[in-house]
C-alpha cells in the first residue's frame, strides 16, 4: 500500500506520487485533497489504483483523483485518465459498470414557499410515476428496433417521439448522443437485461430529488443557467442500467484475451484493455457510446415523468409550474477530446470513472447558454446533506483534463453502514428536518446513509480552492425518492 | 442480513461465504473443498447477497435452468458462472436451489439448476468483478474473494 512518504504535496489541495515511486509508473499520479480526507485516503486502496492507472500504455501528463476518490476496483471511483490518440489504450474499467451514470438538474420558475403545501402531494406522484428499486419495469416499452434506435441516437430518439425538447438535447453533454454509437456491437444478453429498464431509476445511490436552492455563490453564473435563491430545482441521478452493466462486462472479459495478445501486464484483471485503434478498443468504444445514448435517454424519460407529475399535482394550484433544463452530465465515460499536453493540443481518450467533465468558458463543446460561463457541474450529495451546482473552469482545462468531483464519495462500506444506521430512524431524523424518503429498501436505505459518505461540502470547497470548477449554487433536499 | 454461510462440511467452525468489507462494493470471501463445491457455494453467497424474500417451492413451480460458460481460467469461470446466475436473478427473479454439475472443466463448466421464481429480491447484482480475484489453495481446499458491483 501507499504510504504517506510516498506523497509529495504540490500546493494546499493537490498532492503527487512521483512516476519514480513504483515500477511500471509512466507518469506521476495526483489527486485533489486536503489533510483530513487524506487520512480516509491512505486506510483504503485508492491510491495503490490511482498508481496501477498510470501505468496504462498511452497514459498522458498523470494520472488524476479528485477529493472524492475511494477504492473501486481497477480504477479508483474519482479516477480521470487519459490515453494518447492513437495506439493509446482504452479500459472499459475506466468508465465503469453503470456507464454514463449521471445527474440531470431541472430548474423552474416555482419557489419552496409556494408549494410546500403540496410536498406530500408530490412526493407520492413521483414515487408512483418514476419506477424506482429492484425489478421494476419502465412505462414506455421499447421494441428490439427501437431499442436499438435509443443506442444509436440518444436523446434525439426522445426528441423525435414527444419525450425532449430541443433545450433539452441543447442542455446534455454532447446533445444527449455520442456520435459513433454503435447498436450492433451491444450483445443480445444487454438489450435483454436492457429491455424493460428504460425510464427507470434502479436502485443503490440513484434517486430522484426535489430541491430548494439555498444559496448562491456565484450570482452571475447562476442568473445564465436560471438559477435563483429559494426556487425549486429537481435532480435525477442514475445511469445505463442492467444494459450499461452487461456492456462493460461484456468488454472486460472479451479484454481479458485482448490484454494479452497485446502483450500487456496488468496488476489487475479490471484494467485490461485493448489499443484505441485496434478492433476491440473500436468495438468497445462504440458500445460504450450506444450505452452512453440509453443513459441519456433513461434521464430524459424519467424527466418527463417527473415534469408531468408537476403537471398532474400543481395544474389549477399554481401558475409557472413547468420545469426546464438547466443541464444532463456524465460522471462514468470515456470520451475522445483535445487537451493541451505539453503545450501542444494532443487527441486523448479521457476516462473519467466518478469524475464529471467540467469544461471551462469558451469551450466549443459547451450550448451558446453557458459558453460564456463554463459548463455547469452538477454534484450530488447524500440523502439529506446538500448537493452543489459549480461551473468548470479554464484551469481545470490545464490541470485537470476539464475534470472535477462527481459527489460525495463513499468512506463507509455497505455492510458497516447496515450494522451502525438503523433506517427507521434515519428516516425519522430526516423527516423531522422536513425531508421526505420514498424509499424501496430499507436495508437499501441504511446503506446510503449521509454517514457512509465523505463530508460533500469537503469535497466541493476543495475543488473550488484549487481552482478546477468553481462554486455557483448549493441546493438543499426536501423530497428524496429512492429504489 | 446474517452473511456467513456454514459449509456443510460438519466442521462448525468453517464458514463456507463470508462477508468481507469494501468501501463501495459488496464483497463475498467464498470457501470450498474443491473446485465444484466453491462454485455451489458462491452460487449460495450470491443468493443471500441479493436477499431473497420468497417462500421457496411450495406454491412455486419449479423451473429448470441450463448453464453453459466458458472462460479463459479458473478464475473467469468463477466469474462467468456467478454473472450467469446474476443475470437470471435480475431478469426472472430466479433463485437456484438445486445445483448439479455436469462437466467442470479448466476453462467450461455445465450445470442444470432447479430453483423458483421468487415474489422479489432485495438487491441486484450490476455485475461480478475480476477485482483482485484468485483463488488460492488452502489446507481445507480453496477460497477465493469476489467482489460484486451493486
Amino acid at each position: 500500500m501507499i504510504s504517506t512518504k510516498q506523497i509529495v504535496k504540490k500546493s494546499d489541495h493537490l498532492y503527487e506520487i512521483p512516476a519514480s515511486c513504483c515500477d511500471g509508473m509512466r507518469v506521476p499520479a495526483r489527486f485533489y485533497s486536503d489533510e483530513r480526507l487524506l487520512k480516509g485516503v491512505v486506510g483504503d486502496r485508492s491510491l495503490d489504483q490511482l498508481v496501477n492507472t498510470a501505468c496504462l500504455p498511452g497514459v498522458v501528463k498523470h494520472a488524476l483523483a479528485m477529493p472524492d476518490m475511494h477504492q473501486g476496483y481497477g480504477f479508483p471511483i474519482g479516477g480521470v485518465v487519459a490515453t494518447r490518440l492513437p495506439d493509446g489504450v482504452i479500459s472499459p474499467g475506466g468508465v465503469g459498470y453503470d456507464i454514463n451514470c449521471g445527474v440531470r438538474l431541472l430548474g423552474s420558475q416555482l419557489e419552496k414557499g409556494q408549494i410546500a403545501p403540496y410536498l406530500d402531494d408530490l412526493a407520492a406522484a413521483l414515487h408512483a410515476s418514476c419506477p424506482s428499486g429492484v425489478g421494476k419495469g419502465g412505462q414506455v416499452r421499447l421494441s428490439p428496433k427501437a431499442l436499438d434506435a435509443v443506442l444509436d441516437s440518444g436523446s434525439r430518439w426522445a426528441l423525435k417521439n414527444g419525450f425532449a425538447t430541443d433545450t433539452d438535447l441543447e442542455h446534455t453533454e454532447e446533445g444527449g448522443c455520442l456520435p459513433g454509437a454503435g447498436a450492433s456491437g451491444v450483445s443480445q444478453r444487454a438489450k435483454q437485461r436492457g429491455q424493460n429498464q428504460i425510464g427507470t431509476l434502479g436502485a443503490g445511490n440513484h434517486f430522484i430529488e426535489v430541491d430548494e436552492v439555498d444559496h448562491i455563490y456565484d450570482e452571475k453564473a447562476a442568473r445564465q443557467m436560471g438559477l435563483f435563491p429559494g426556487q425549486i430545482a429537481v435532480q435525477v441521478h442514475c445511469g445505463s442500467r442492467g444494459l450499461g452493466h452487461q456492456v462493460c462486462s461484456d468488454y472486460v472479459k472479451a479484454f481479458q484475451k485482448s490484454s494479452r495478445q497485446y502483450g500487456y501486464r496488468l496488476p489487475d484483471r479490471e484494467l485490461v484493455c485493448a489499443p484505441l485503434d485496434s478492433p476491440e478498443g473500436e468495438a468497445y468504444l462504440a458500445a460504450m457510446q450506444a450505452a452512453a445514448n440509453y443513459a441519456f435517454v433513461n434521464r430524459q424519460l424519467l424527466a418527463d415523468q417527473i415534469r408531468k407529475s408537476f403537471e398532474r399535482v400543481l395544474a389549477g394550484r399554481l401558475k409557472r409550474f413547468q420545469l426546464f433544463q438547466i443541464y444532463d452530465i456524465a460522471h462514468n465515460m470515456a470520451k475522445i477530446e483535445t487537451h493541451r499536453i505539453a503545450g501542444r493540443p494532443t487527441r486523448v481518450c479521457v476516462h473519467r470513472k466518478g469524475a464529471t467533465r467540467a469544461f471551462g468558458p469558451q469551450s466549443p463543446e459547451l450550448p451558446d447558454t453557458y459558453r460564456a460561463i463554463g459548463q455547469p457541474v452538477l454534484v450530488p450529495g447524500s440523502m439529506g446533506t446538500a448537493s452543489y451546482v459549480l461551473t468548470g473552469t479554464r484551469r481545470a482545462m490545464r490541470h485537470s483534463f476539464g475534470s472535477c468531483c462527481h459527489g460525495a464519495g463513499r468512506r463507509m462500506s455497505r455492510k458497516q453502514a447496515r450494522k451502525s444506521v438503523q433506517a427507521a430512524a434515519l428516516r425519522d431524523e430526516l423527516a423531522s428536518k422536513g425531508i421526505r424518503i420514498r424509499a424501496g429498501s430499507m436495508a437499501g436505505l441504511a446503506e446510503e446513509a449521509p454517514a457512509a459518505y465523505k463530508d460533500v461540502d469537503r469535497v466541493v470547497a476543495i475543488v473550488h480552492k484549487a481552482g478546477i470548477a468553481r462554486l455557483t449554487a448549493r441546493l438543499k433536499p426536501m423530497v428524496v425518492i429512492k429504489g | 442480513m446474517g452473511m456467513d454461510i456454514q459449509s456443510g462440511s460438519g466442521d462448525p467452525t468453517e464458514t463456507a461465504v463470508s462477508e468481507v468489507d469494501h468501501t463501495a462494493d459488496d464483497a463475498l470471501l467464498i470457501r470450498g473443498a474443491d473446485y465444484g463445491k466453491l462454485l455451489q457455494n458462491a452460487a449460495m453467497g450470491l443468493y443471500r447477497l441479493v436477499g431473497t424474500t420468497g417462500t421457496g417451492m411450495p406454491g412455486k413451480p419449479p423451473v429448470e435452468k441450463q448453464v453453459s460458460v466458458d472462460a479463459q481460467d479458473a478464475e473467469g469461470l468463477l466469474v462467468e458462472w456467478l454473472s450467469e446466475l446474476a443475470f437470471w436473478v435480475e431478469t426472472e427473479f430466479f433463485i437456484g436451489s438445486d445445483i448439479r454439475f455436469l462437466e467442470i472443466g479448466d476453462r467450461h463448466l455445465k450445470a442444470a439448476i432447479s430453483g423458483y421464481r421468487a415474489d422479489r429480491v432485495e438487491k441486484l447484482i450490476k455485475a461480478v468483478t475480476y477485482h483482485d480475484l484468485k483463488i488460492l489453495v488452502t489446507p481445507d481446499g480453496l477460497e477465493a474473494t469476489v467482489v460484486f458491483d451493486v
